[in-house]
């Protein structure tokens, strides 16, 4: 049976009503993440964001569960909103998204803060398609299913990058160890 | 390279795949693999976080519905209302819709295409033909005329063979063959119309011929002559009496034969002059004789030219109509006609389903490839932005 989180046409909050508040609900930070780990920008990636959950809100009766979940419907629409994005730029800028507990923690331990820094840097040699693989599975918490049906690959194929960037962001991170 | 989806990943790269899950899960590893378990949660800790100003604006947009700043105006009205339905809710009645523009537009101009009336052209009998038809070349005297083609059911032909260059007066023979359908009971009175009509244009009714009546399957034929010149308002009168079940018209030029002949003519008169001269001049009882014999035979050859040359003018000036009026033999609208009718309608409607399709299929098949091509297009375009 086809899932639907459409509106029916009036305009009384229903169960698919429902189901798309939950699905922001839920998603709503994984998508900021997501964007703004691959723009790395974080003005751009609010207003990408939002537009992405526009989108997805205006679209809602097109959602065919027999493509996906909803959160991989979801995040197709973010990645086609950051990529239009990104072309619209042509140009990327730094993150900006900077984990608090470290800004706010000049107190951690130096070993944890080199690390961290080695990460970045490793993070900012990323390609752009490595950095998305990196920010659909640890920033957005997409399952390799998921990120597979986002990408338009097979499973197979995105778990092999997936472990192709793991490996990669290792050896960047022991070189800076 | 991308793998193909039969391949399967090796067990290393899916213990690994495996031990992140874990790690991002809160779960234990294998001690081996705690070198990307703990990257794993590095990587976690490095995740982007939503100012609360934006997180709260964002919420209070999802609580209205996220209205759009360009929401006003009809354009924008249309491709929300485009946008908010599935494909196949837009495509199913926009499909609809054009199929019964196209199916209208063909009925449209099959319908135009015949005018309102049953007008139809049929081929002309080669007899009737033949017997309207003046020779092609000149006919030696006591020869039949050799047959022409008969006229096509383009309804108008030109013997070209007939064709004299230069000649400014040329001499056409024009015919028509016309079939009109009436009730049984009103055959006699569009025949004593034909007559009327026939007269009016000061034409002559050669022959005629009225069979049948009460209400049998009553039939009336004429031949009749009618000044060309005045032809077409003769048949367009005709036409008027009766419905009009078959109408043909064929056009012969015969200037060869006419000029052919009224040479002929002349060159015999010329000799008869001739042979008078001889005549007069003949000094012995057998040299006239051998005169007046010449002069017989040129003599019959002058009558034979003559009745050449006003048969051929004649046919030039009146044109030949031949007229079938008849009752179709029934009383009202039968359950024949009605089947009849039936598949008339039945043929129509298949015949403008298929032109329909004819349209449709491949201005379907041009959308959709160029929605494919477009839709590749753009999904090429985006993920450049990632190289």
């Amino acid at each position: 049976m086809e899932q639907t989180l459409a509106a029916p046409a009036t305009e009384i909050p229903s169960d698919a009503d429902a189901a798309f508040e939950a699905l922001y609900r839920s998603s709503r930070d994984d998508v900021y993440a997501y964007v703004a780990g691959l723009l790395r920008d974080r003005s751009a990636a609010e207003d990408v964001t939002a537009a992405a959950f526009e989108r997805a809100y205006g679209r809602r009766a097109r959602f065919d569960a027999r493509r996906g979940t909803p959160r991989a419907w979801l995040f197709g629409i973010a990645r086609n909103a950051a990529l239009d994005e990104l072309r619209r730029r042509r140009r990327h800028a730094e993150l900006a998204a900077e984990p608090a507990d470290d800004a706010a923690a000049p107190d951690a331990a130096a070993e944890v803060g080199v690390r961290r820094a080695a990460l970045r840097g490793a993070l900012a040699r990323l390609s752009p398609r490595e950095r998305e693989l990196v920010a659909l599975k640890f920033f957005a918490g997409l399952g390799n299913a998921e990120i597979a049906a986002v990408l338009g690959v097979s499973e197979t194929n995105a778990g092999t990058r997936l472990h192709r960037t793991i490996q990669k962001l290792r050896r960047a991170c022991d070189e800076a160890a | 390279m991308r793998l193909r989806e039969t391949e399967t990943l090796s067990p290393e790269i899916e213990r690994e795949l495996d031990a992140l899950d874990a790690a991002l899960a809160g779960h234990a590893v294998d001690p081996e693999l705690i070198g990307v378990a703990e990257l794993a949660r590095e990587l976690r800790a490095q995740r982007p976080v939503p100012r609360p100003e934006f997180a709260a604006g964002l919420d209070a947009r999802a609580t209205e519905g996220f209205p759009r700043a360009d929401s006003t105006g009809p354009v924008a009205w249309a491709r929300g209302w485009i946008v908010a339905r599935p494909p196949h809710r837009i495509l199913a009645p926009a499909l609809g819709a054009a199929t019964l523009a196209v199916v209208v537009a063909v009925a449209i101009s099959q319908g135009g295409g015949s005018g309102g009336g049953e007008l139809t052209t049929a081929t002309q009998p080669s007899g009737a033909a033949e017997s309207l038809q003046g020779p092609a070349k000149p006919a030696p005297a006591g020869e039949a005329a050799p047959a022409q083609p008969a006229p096509s059911d383009i309804g108008v032909q030109t013997d070209r063979q007939g064709l004299v260059p230069g000649q400014q007066n040329r001499k056409v023979e024009q015919a028509a063959q016309l079939s009109l359908s009436t009730e049984p009971d009103d055959v006699t009175d569009v025949a004593d119309d034909v007559i009327a009509v026939t007269d009016r244009y000061r034409g002559i009714v050669v022959s005629s011929q009225v069979s049948g009546g009460d209400g049998e399957s009553s039939v009336a034929r004429f031949d009749l002559a009618i000044p060309a010149t005045r032809l077409q308002d003769a048949l367009a009168d005709i036409s008027a009496l009766a419905d009009v079940s078959a109408r043909s018209e064929s056009m012969l030029d015969i200037t060869q034969p006419f000029v052919s002949a009224r040479q002929r003519l002349a060159d015999a008169r010329a000799e008869l002059e001739s042979l008078l001269e001889q005549l007069a001049a003949a000094d012995s009882p057998r040299e006239t004789a051998s005169i007046r014999e010449r002069i017989d035979a040129v003599r019959g050859e002058i009558a034979q030219a003559r009745s050449q040359v006003e048969d051929l003018a004649r046919r030039a000036r009146f044109a030949r109509v031949s007229v079938t009026v008849e009752g179709d033999g029934g009383d009202g609208w039968t359950l024949g006609d009605a089947a009849d009718d039936s598949v008339a309608v039945l043929r129509t409607i298949a015949g403008v389903a298929l032109v329909s399709l004819a349209i449709l299929v491949p201005v379907g098949v041009v959308a959709a490839i160029g929605w494919l091509i477009a839709r590749g297009t753009a999904r090429r375009r985006r993920e450049r932005a990632l190289d």
